[in-house]
């Protein structure tokens, strides 16, 4: 069974990104780019999901989910979504690369001149968790009980504020579940603090995540010509 | 001692002691004025150090630091030498001639300064409206120039640009504020124009479909507002396509540069070309061809 940590001649492939150990040598590729480190023998390599807003810079921390099917509102009922993440790379508890299992897209929220840039991605809605993609992650989304909007075509989350598990066994990686919003004028699904399901182990990002530039694709405007 | 050598005495005495006690009237009032002026400098002080506090609680968070320590030094300075000259009246000090001077010289100071004060103002109308802060990428359109970089500093008389090649430019402010600003940061995403020329033998619907194609493989070209493409014109040498897409501002230009070269792959791809200039000559009469040899050149 595939494992979040690599051995010593190992690799990991999840959607469009390879992690490759070769004793000493790593070597990470996705759809953006690849890389390779030399590592001791020794060292311990593990591979994180994190959320899906650090690979090609910190553009913006909110998703956009289209949804392919609209929800129609059933107050309390529950759905699963499938939602994109980022694969972190540590060396020795170090991050040192961010990969995207994914194909990247970007979209504009609300109008052109007051709306905001969104990590977009299209999902289906199912029933059952085990109906998303393997490799995708997997959101829980509920229902508001009083629901006046009679359809949902999208859901909109601010990452920052969401948590982010693993399946202690498998390659499995949910999100805390979501309540889609009441009100049109605040479109942000609300997060309900509480894993999707039993024995997931939260993940908690390192805090220096931030000062990592690899794996950004080339993003300072550098003017006209 | 006769009565009227006793009378003069006394009288003199009177005299003296009326001398003193008006001595010491004079001091008492002399001593109270000071008193006085000492008081009133105080409170003026201590009116001062509350405009101050006042200041610093009320509009030093809402406002830049280098614009607040000099609208906090202009009110602090200006009330506490109003303040002083007005507590020093009672001691007599005329204060009109210095005043009179204070005046000239303002006037005269005044015109001297009048560009670094209309700077000033700018910069204070700048802060208020806001058009740019530092780390914006703006254009600046003057009336005759145009600067084009990344905003480092805005100060109370200029505003720091490091323009795309490396320079730091400095702009006074008042003519910054005169100047058309383009401000690129301002928005999430800005609208990117191309034109592609493809030859009139290509299919313009598989061109079309081509550059849609490559342009959803960019992550920086927004899936809303969508891309299109079409037909612009029709050119000497090629029919002209018009692409236009958005992406987040931060990044318009890389996303452009590398759309460009996404765009000419695919059309090479498909085989779609993109022609160059030609120019057809008909010749309407045929052209004898003359053979000159190397003899007949000699002669």
């Amino acid at each position: 069974m595939k494992t979040w940590s690599i051995d010593d001649f190992g690799e990991l492939s999840i959607g469009n990104a390879l992690i490759k150990r070769d004793g000493n040598e790593l070597y990470v590729k996705d759809l953006y780019g690849e890389r390779t480190f030399m590592i001791d023998p020794d060292s311990h390599v593990e591979v994180l999901p994190i959320h899906p807003i650090f690979r090609l810079g910190n553009l913006t921390s909110t998703m956009y989910i289209k949804i392919t099917t609209p929800m129609v509102g059933i107050g309390g009922k529950s759905y699963w979504l499938s939602i994109p993440y980022d694969l972190l790379i540590m060396v020795d508890g170090k991050p040192v690369f961010i990969l995207s299992p994914f194909r990247i897209k970007y979209t504009l929220f609300g109008s052109i001149t007051e709306g905001f840039i969104c990590r977009y991605h299209e999902s289906r809605v199912f029933r059952e968790s085990k109906e998303v993609g393997d490799e995708y992650g997997r959101l829980l989304v509920s229902m508001p009980l009083n629901s006046k909007i009679g359809m949902y075509e999208f859901v909109l989350i601010n990452m920052n504020s969401i948590k982010i598990f693993r399946s202690k066994e498998g390659l499995k990686v949910f999100y805390e579940v979501v309540r889609l919003p009441i009100d049109p004028l605040k479109p942000f699904a609300e997060p309900l603090g509480r894993p999707p399901k039993k024995d997931l182990e939260v993940i908690s990002i390192p805090k220096d995540i931030s000062t990592l530039t690899t794996g950004c694709f080339r993003h300072e405007y550098y003017g006209p010509d | 001692m006769s009565t009227t050598d006793l009378i003069n005495s006394s009288e003199g005495i009177n005299a003296t002691l009326n001398a003193i006690i008006a001595s010491a009237t004079d001091t008492w009032n002399m001593v109270l004025k000071l008193l006085g002026v000492s008081v009133s400098i105080a409170i003026v002080v201590a009116v001062t150090l509350a405009i101050r506090t006042f200041l610093r609680r009320s509009l030093k968070p809402r406002v830049a630091l280098h614009v607040y320590n000099v609208i906090e030094k202009v009110i602090v300075y200006a009330v506490l030498i109003l303040g002083i000259i007005a507590a020093l009246a009672p001691l007599g000090i005329n204060l009109t001639g210095l005043l009179v001077a204070g005046g000239v010289a303002g006037i005269i100071i005044g015109f001297a300064s009048q560009t670094v004060f209309s700077n000033f103002l700018s910069g204070i109308f700048l802060y208020i409206e806001r058009p740019i802060k530092v780390g914006d990428s703006v254009i600046i359109n003057a009336q005759d120039s145009s600067i084009a970089g990344m905003v480092i500093d805005i100060d109370a008389i200029s505003t720091k640009i490091r323009s795309w090649d490396g320079h730091i430019v400095r702009i006074p402010n008042d003519k910054l504020f005169s100047s058309t600003i383009i401000n690129v940061s301002k928005v999430a995403a800005v609208r990117v124009v191309v034109d592609v020329g493809i030859s009139y033998r290509s299919d313009v619907v598989k061109a079309r479909e081509a550059i849609l194609e490559a342009l959803n493989e960019h992550p920086y070209v927004l899936v809303n507002p969508q891309p299109e493409v079409y037909v612009k014109e029709f050119g000497n040498s090629a029919i002209v396509l018009r692409v236009r897409f958005w992406a987040p501002s931060k990044v318009w230009y890389e996303t452009r540069k590398v759309c460009l070269e996404l765009i000419r792959d695919r059309l090479k791809k498909v085989g779609v070309e993109i022609p160059f200039p030609q120019l057809d000559l008909h010749v309407k009469e045929p052209i004898s061809i003359i053979e000159v040899s190397s003899d007949s050149s000699k002669a």
